[in-house]
């Protein structure tokens, strides 16, 4: 009898094309399932329709109502057990206004460590 | 040596203003005239203060000055008119005098007294001998130094009366300066209404605004006291000693200050103004006055600080820019057949990406034209070949986002079109057309790529970062539909997106 092992599921938050495409290559290499979302609208409708998802990956800034950063609070509040890795680019953002169990990626990421974290958030 | 007439000395020699002044032809000339006549080796014009006593001029003797314990011209103040030591060994005032003991070993001491006109004794005209002379001056020595010494006084005197004269005359530079200061006024009081003048005496310390501080920074006139403290108080905490530094240090040449700080208005928020001051100074150099002008420097200040919004916001462009470029290096290199291939690929996407951000940078608009952007992208692979593009549509203009996804899609499909399609043969040409059409609620724009005249085409077996690139580059936030098609004619590619998707434009923070 084989033992069925479900793979972890990510969510990568991002609103250019290329990065979310290599991020999702990334969480997919690193043992993920992955599904994607490019405003944080829809990354919360995925987030209430999907049934656990382990990590969220999202960049700071995004269009529409919800930017990664008001994210990473809603799914502190809402989904405690989910992980949240954020990534931004300004220089004025200032980890310690994230949530507790969120981890913080300067813009360029490395590849390998944003690897290396989330299997470790996982594990 | 305490001498009840020393407060009435040190007031006599501050009117003469001698002190630690350089040396003068006059009063050189008479000392050289009373070691002459008294046929004496050393010879001083001596004052004596509370602490010291200071020679104005002298010969053979090295030292300026010298404590009061080493005077014996201070003896001589309290005598009357003259006074003679035939040896300053015999006298009980003088032996124990270290120029007596020591190193120079003096012997003989006459020093006529110089009388203020207020009846004052402040020193001596004096002459030093090293060998005693039991027998004192002779009459006419003794006289001569009394008439050198009335001279030594007839040169403080006029010394004195030329400084009042130049005093009398630096009063009428200051009418004169008074003046310019007013056509000075005058020309910035028609400058705008948010100037507030000050006018700052400094040797009366009386600080001056004129009315426009109250209906500008809202202070009432009740409040406001006519000092430099005042000003002070009102500068921000920050700014304050540096400002006062450099208010206070303005001694250098030069007729103007000027600074930038913050400063309070009556309701305790600060205001930034630029406050520039013409200096007024006196015969010595020093400041005697300042006439300033505050201006609302706010209006700049804002500038400035939109200015750091905007570097900020490049800043985080660029970031984000070399994020998606660090993403298509990893995509490329991703089963990559060889790294040579994924070099060639790499460098020609970020090749069409610079042509695409050159095209967004020469215009103002954050904005580029289509046809420009598909022109651009297919200047790589353009062989000058006329009629090898057809490119028709109507002008449009569409935001950064989608220029580059678009730039990068035509250099996938036109690769590809070099390798396998239309333009691996010299037959083949490529048609790029596009329009805007109406759709359910919103419009849209289509486009479509058709390759014709080339090999027979063979779908490819694996779909690589390029085919990626072209089918799901303009998804996301853009809101393209992409469709591949590997027909047997040519290649076709069909995409359809909302316009406003298109033309999106970055935000600015605000």
């Amino acid at each position: 009898m084989e033992k069925i092992v479900s793979k972890p599921t990510a969510l990568i938050v991002e609103d250019e094309n290329i990065t979310r495409m290599e991020t999702v290559d990334i969480f997919a290499d690193a043992g993920f399932e992955v599904i994607e979302a490019w405003t944080g609208d829809m990354a919360l409708l995925l987030l209430e329709n999907s049934p656990h998802i382990e990590v969220v990956f999202t960049d700071v800034r995004m269009p529409g109502r919800v930017d990664g950063l008001r994210l990473a609070q809603l799914i502190a509040q809402r989904w405690p057990e989910t992980a949240v890795m954020v990534c931004s680019g300004p220089v004025t953002f200032r980890p310690r206004t994230l949530p507790d169990k969120a981890r913080f990626f300067p813009k360029p990421f490395s590849l390998s460590e944003v690897s290396a974290t989330a299997r470790a958030l996982v594990a | 040596m305490n001498d009840p007439s020393g407060h009435a000395r040190k007031t006599a020699l501050t009117s003469y203003d001698i002190l630690q002044t350089p040396a003068e032809h006059g009063f050189d000339d008479l000392v050289a005239l009373a070691t002459q006549i008294c046929d004496a080796p050393v010879g001083l014009i001596s004052f004596v203060s509370s602490d010291r006593q200071w020679f104005k001029a002298r010969i053979g003797f090295a030292p300026c000055e010298t404590p009061l314990s080493q005077s014996v011209c201070a003896h001589a103040l309290a005598e009357g008119d003259i006074l003679i030591i035939p040896d300053l060994t015999q006298d009980s005032r003088t032996r124990d005098n270290t120029l007596v003991t020591d190193e120079p070993f003096i012997r003989f001491y006459a020093g006529a007294v110089l009388k203020a006109d207020n009846g004052v004794a402040i020193g001596t005209l004096c002459v030093i001998d090293t060998v005693p002379r039991p027998d004192g001056l002779t009459p006419q020595q003794r006289s001569g130094l009394q008439a050198l010494a009335r001279q030594v006084m007839s040169q403080l005197e006029l010394r004195r009366a030329i400084g009042e004269r130049d005093r009398a005359l630096t009063l009428s530079d200051e009418v004169r300066d008074a003046l310019q200061v007013s056509e000075e006024r005058f020309r910035l009081s028609s400058r705008a209404t948010t100037d507030v003048m000050w006018d700052w005496d400094r040797e009366g310390d009386t600080f001056h605004w004129d009315g426009a501080l109250t209906r500008v920074y809202g202070h009432a006139a009740s409040t406001v006291a006519p000092t430099a403290a005042w000003w002070f108080e009102r500068i921000h905490p920050e700014d304050r000693e540096r400002v006062r530094r450099r208010v206070l240090g303005a001694d250098e040449a030069g007729s103007r200050w000027a600074d930038a700080y913050r400063f309070q208005r009556a309701d305790g928020s600060y205001a930034d103004v630029l406050n520039q001051a013409f200096l007024i100074r006196n015969k010595a150099g020093r400041v005697v006055r300042m006439t300033g002008v505050m201006l609302d420097n706010s209006a700049r200040v804002a500038a400035d600080e939109h200015q750091t919004l905007l570097n900020h916001e490049l800043s985080h462009r660029l970031k984000n820019t070399l994020a998606m470029v660090q993403a298509i290096a990893a995509q490329t290199l991703r089963n990559a057949a060889s790294l040579d291939d994924a070099r060639d690929a790499l460098l020609r996407r970020l090749i069409a990406l610079g042509k695409a951000h050159d095209i967004l940078l020469a215009s103002n608009t954050e904005q580029a034209g289509m046809e420009a952007v598909i022109r651009g992208a297919l200047a790589l692979h353009d062989n000058q070949q006329a009629g090898r593009f057809r490119i028709e549509g109507p002008a449009l203009e569409i935001g950064p986002k989608a220029a580059l996804a678009l730039a990068l899609m035509i250099h996938e499909l036109a690769t590809n079109a070099a390798k396998y399609g239309s333009l691996s043969t010299e037959t083949g040409h490529i048609g790029i057309r596009w329009r805007i059409e109406e759709a359910d609620d919103a419009p849209q724009v289509r486009l479509s790529w058709t390759e014709e005249g080339g090999p027979p085409v063979a779908t490819p077996t694996r779909a690589g970062f390029g085919t990626r690139l072209i089918e799901r580059g303009l998804a996301g936030t853009i809101g393209g539909v992409v469709k591949l098609a590997y027909l047997p004619g040519g290649v076709t590619c069909d995409l359809v997106a909302p316009l406003a998707g298109f033309q999106e434009k970055a935000e600015i923070l605000n």
